[in-house]
């Protein structure tokens, strides 16, 4: 069965406070560097079996929605590479 | 003689701190000083205190470590003085290359706030003058972070080089260890024993009356090691 | 009508609204009312109930209608206290529900010019073994280390209980206690025509839009989709706040001051202005944004957390911007007050509303329906034989189950106020070093308040009575959280008005004041109700907090005595529950023995006498002794008169265990204050249980009583 390596970036919704995008930024700020914002998110790389590339991102996707992000807080996107 | 404590945003064990060291160390002078504009120019003994400087985002205490008072600090080393830092303040120092090794969050994945006991490593730091080699102390821990990270090299050197400070332990001396630091270290020395790093709190053991004071055994161990004829 | 009917009114509150302006109001009126007129906001449904509560107390400093309640505790310090609610948001996104929770409660003390020193959480979740009530337990458990941790308020109490009726709808009680000198104490009043309104803290953003009467609604099956709606609590930011706060309250002096919680921006400007019977003119585009694109509406309903209003003379304003700024943390002036008692919103140079500060304020209540509803049939109990098995079985309930898991993961000790932590019956906390202090708690036993409210109601102001009596403190006031159904249900109404009563009648009996509190109402979710649960948050006077009970160890060799009366009841109790004994009403709490034990308490040096001092409450004697052996690492060799399950697991309301440091002495002052006295035995150091009784021995190991209570969680 093929492979596949996601990629999944998580970050804060639009309009939800960022406290560590707020304090990263000031420090950088405070260090000299004309940054205006920062936001703080994550990143997950995953590896996994599926018969298509298609039913490979339907499984992140479910993956995503039942425990890897919080959709109260957090949007994703997905990148799928075939290995 | 003189001690300041040095407050980020975020620090919260600084007033602790300062009350602590009062009681330690009666006849000198005490300080709070913000970081922002702090002089360390007439300090003997600059302490980092407890809490989460900048909320600890991106990594425990890498925001402070950036700090213009950090170069105070290291100033202040070079002119042989005293530094001590308790729990995020050994975290700043970490992550200032003040003192070696990294931090990770603890292998329970939790935070953990309860008394620990502390085997004492080496003596020969002006903190632990007041301690015996071997000896058993007791203190609080209250950290989410304090997985201490040393490759198996950094390690053998510290220990040889008689920097290894303060070891988690059992009530009687045995192997223990509350959050996985590799180990079980809780205290590190700088090269020439004046700047400590250690996990637990001492100024939260600071009180006799309440049976908690194996913290004045550290706070106030600058005393001790001036009787014995030691310099600062 | 739509705007009103969208903003949560009813059309009877919409007429007397349009009556009372004399017009139609405009959209952005209409979302302010509706937030100032919701439930959480205006207490339409208990407001009436409440003026019932004892209020008087001659170490009341500040009582109800302050942002929180205040107690002289001696030497010319006072004690700043409250409990409060966020429920709703935290069976959304259990995590930031619970940190903000914590964090709002904090502001309301720190609006009283105190520092905040300790926090307490009351919680209630669905059994540990639905999958969505553990996700909900986890996550509130976090938010509260959380924001705690960071902010440096430790932790230092709570409980937690586990019942069906909270699986959809767990709740969480925040409590926190500061504390003051009295020429600190802080006023919400806004006053003096030309002062201005400073609002302190961080940019307003999106957080929690219509957040209060999202409060008022019971939670839909897709509360999921309730998402703009959940504030995010910044703990480091809070920590700021503190500092600043409290730095220009002391340097730079401040009229009024007043936390932003329900209703934002518009809700602390029309409470304060209420309060002072003034009027105020905001200007909303001198509010620091987050976000560039917010309409007005959004800027003065928005709940973004860690935000104060202050009232200040315009000759302080540059000094409190001048220590704003050095913690980084905003500092603008939205608004100057006026004496005509109007509330004037502008944008950008346009007035968008001008209505009377009193239409905001003065909400029309509701009528609280009096239905009788029916007792449930009370089964009559037996009185069985116990089983050994039976005290490890109880250990291990969820209920009564260790933790230590929980707490430990909150610091307990920063501040150096934390004289004795977390473990049994309440933490003991000084305002300084050498100086007076409290013992504290929260309880409520939801198995009581299922049977009936208003006994529940009462047995939790015994329940926490005794707790800091068990520190050697006298109980000198209290706080409650009401945490109900829906009133417009006739069992809603009737718990409200029964807890509301149930509450009376202690707080009476004992003579204590209620401070002020907090009311959660609509608590269902998906045609489930919560069982009532009226949690009640009490503070112990301490002259020498450092002498506490509790402080030193309790010796080898102590007398093990039983004190108190207060006969013991199977109804309710965890016992008949576990052993399926039927359901019956626990009995009426003994004020008088519990008045008894809070006058010894109150007149000697309880310290001196007893090392260690625990109730009798949740599973009996039997499961009291064990906490004590586990606690103390000593072992009790005991010998008891009755082996059935009434004197062993019954549950009276005013008896504690002591282990002595002077047996005579507690003999002595037990018979002044004809409070009965027992001896049972004594303790040993073979840790563990050796019970005598009429039929046998009963013998349990420390390891074998601590793996029993110590159950995976």
């Amino acid at each position: 069965m093929p492979e596949f390596r996601a990629t999944l970036e998580v970050r804060l919704r639009a309009g939800v406070l960022d406290p560590a995008g707020q304090a990263v930024g000031r420090s950088l700020r405070d260090l000299g560097f004309p940054v205006e914002s920062v936001g703080v998110g994550k990143l997950l790389e995953l590896t996994l079996q599926a018969p298509t590339r298609a039913q490979a991102e339907e499984a992140v996707r479910r993956m995503a929605a039942e425990l890897l992000v919080n959709p109260v807080l957090e949007d994703y996107e997905i990148e799928i590479v075939q290995r | 003689m003189r001690a300041d404590i040095l407050v980020f945003p975020g620090s919260n064990c600084d007033v602790d701190t300062e009350i602590a060291v009062r009681a330690a160390l009666p006849e000198w002078e005490v300080w709070r000083q913000w970081h922002d504009g702090a002089d360390l120019s007439r300090t003997d003994f600059c302490i980092l205190p407890g809490g989460f400087a900048h909320g600890d985002y991106l990594r425990a205490g890498a925001l402070a470590a950036r700090s213009p008072a950090i170069d105070a600090v290291r100033r202040l080393i070079d002119r042989g003085g005293l530094v001590l830092g308790i729990c995020n303040g050994f975290q700043v120092l970490v992550e200032a290359g003040i003192l070696p090794g990294a931090f990770q969050a603890n292998d329970v994945q939790h935070f953990v706030c309860r008394d620990v006991h502390l085997r004492v490593e080496s003596t020969r730091s002006p903190f632990l003058a007041g301690c015996a080699q071997g000896e058993v102390l007791r203190l609080p821990i209250a950290h989410q972070e304090g997985n201490y990270r040393l490759t198996q090299g950094e390690y053998q050197r510290l220990k040889g080089d008689d920097r290894i400070a303060l070891a988690y332990c059992g009530p009687d001396g045995e192997a223990d260890n509350p959050n996985g630091s590799y180990g079980g270290v809780a205290g590190v020395l700088a090269e020439d024993g004046r700047v400590l790093g250690m996990m637990p709190h001492p100024e939260r053991a600071a009180w006799p009356e309440i049976g908690r004071s194996d913290g004045l055994r550290i706070l106030s161990a600058p005393l001790q090691w001036l009787a014995q004829g030691g310099k600062l | 009508m739509q705007y009103a009917e969208v903003a949560g009114l009813t059309p009877a509150e919409a007429e007397e609204a349009r009556r009372r302006a004399g017009r139609d109001l405009t959209p952005l009126e209409w979302a302010v009312l509706g937030v100032q007129w919701s439930e959480h906001c205006a207490y339409k449904h208990s407001k009436a109930l409440l003026e019932s509560l004892p209020k008087a107390g001659e170490q009341v400093l500040a009582g109800p209608g302050a942002s929180a309640g205040v107690l002289d505790i001696g030497q010319g310090w006072a004690c700043a206290a409250k409990i409060e609610s966020h429920n709703h948001p935290s069976a959304v996104e259990p995590l930031q529900g619970a940190a903000t929770g914590l964090g709002g409660i904090m502001r309301d003390v720190l609006a009283m010019g105190a520092r905040p020193a300790a926090f307490l959480d009351a919680l209630r979740f669905g059994p540990p073994d639905d999958p969505r009530s553990a996700f909900l337990a986890r996550g509130v458990v976090a938010g509260v280390g959380h924001y705690g941790n960071c902010v440096g308020v430790p932790t230092v109490g709570g409980d937690v209980y586990y019942h069906p009726s909270y699986q959809r709808n767990p709740l969480v009680n925040a409590m926190c206690v500061g504390f003051l000198r009295h020429g600190e104490i802080q006023s919400a009043a806004a006053a003096g025509e030309g002062n201005l309104f400073l609002l302190l803290g961080a940019a307003t953003g999106r957080d929690g839009i219509g957040g209060a009467a999202f409060a008022s609604v019971e939670l839909g099956a897709d509360a999921a989709q309730d998402r703009p709606r959940v504030q995010v609590g910044d703990p480091f930011f809070g920590k700021l706040l503190i500092e600043a706060t409290l730095e220009i309250l002391e340097s730079v002096g401040a009229v009024a001051i007043q936390d932003l919680g329900a209703g934002g921006l518009a809700g602390a400007a029309i409470e304060m202005c209420d309060k002072g019977r003034v009027g105020a003119e905001i200007a909303l585009d001198a509010v620091p944004l987050r976000a560039e694109d917010l309409l007005p509406q959004e800027i003065l309903l928005s709940e973004s957390q860690e935000r104060m209003l202050l009232c200040i003379e315009p000759g302080r304003v540059a000094a409190a911007q001048a220590a704003a700024r050095r913690y980084g943390i905003g500092a603008a002036v939205v608004g100057k007050i006026t004496a005509q008692p109007t509330m004037r919103f502008t944008y950008r140079g346009e007035c968008l509303s001008e209505l009377p500060t009193g239409l905001y304020a003065e909400a029309p209540l509701r009528a609280l329906l009096d239905t009788p509803t029916a007792q449930p049939a009370e089964d009559a109990l037996e009185n069985p034989a116990v089983r050994r098995e039976d005290l490890p079985n109880l250990l291990g309930l969820p209920d009564l189950c260790d933790r230590s898991p929980i707490y430990t993961t909150y610091d307990q000790d920063v501040g150096l106020r934390t004289v004795v932590r977390p473990g049994l019956d309440a933490a003991v906390l000084r305002a300084a070093p050498g100086a007076p202090g409290v013992a504290v708690t929260t309880d409520q036993n939801p198995r009581y308040c299922a049977i009936d409210a208003g006994l529940g109601a009462e047995h939790a102001v015994a329940e926490a009575a005794r707790n800091v009596l068990c520190r050697g403190a006298a109980p000198i006031g209290l706080t409650n959280c009401l945490n109900l159904p829906s009133p417009e249900h006739p069992e809603g109404a009737m718990a409200l008005r029964d807890v509301v009563a149930g509450i009376g009648n202690a707080a009476r009996a004992l003579a204590l004041p209620v401070t002020g509190g907090n009311v959660s109402l609509y608590n269902e979710a998906e045609g489930i109700a919560i069982v009532p649960t009226p949690v009640i948050g009490m503070i112990g006077l301490l002259r020498e907090p450092e002498r506490a009970i509790g402080v030193t160890a309790p010796a080898t060799g102590s007398a093990v005595l039983l004190l108190g009366d207060g006969a013991p009841h199977l109804g309710g109790s965890v016992y008949a529950e576990y052993r399926g004994l039927g359901v019956a009403a626990p009995a009426r709490p003994d004020y008088a023995a519990l008045r008894r034990m809070a006058a010894w308490v109150g007149s000697a040096s309880v310290a001196e006498a007893i090392a260690l001092l625990h109730d009798v409450a949740d599973g009996g004697l039997l499961v009291a002794l064990a906490e004590v052996a586990m606690s103390s690492g000593l072992g009790l060799d005991l010998r008891l008169e009755r082996a059935d399950a009434l004197a062993l697991y019954g549950e009276p309301s005013a008896q504690f265990v002591a282990l002595a440091r002077d047996a005579a002495a507690v003999r002595r002052h037990a018979a002044e204050h004809a409070i009965p006295c027992r001896e049972l035995g004594r303790a040993t150091e073979d840790g563990g249980l050796r019970l005598v009784l009429p039929g046998g021995v009963l013998q349990y190991g420390r390891a074998e009583l601590l793996a029993a209570w110590r159950r995976p969680s």
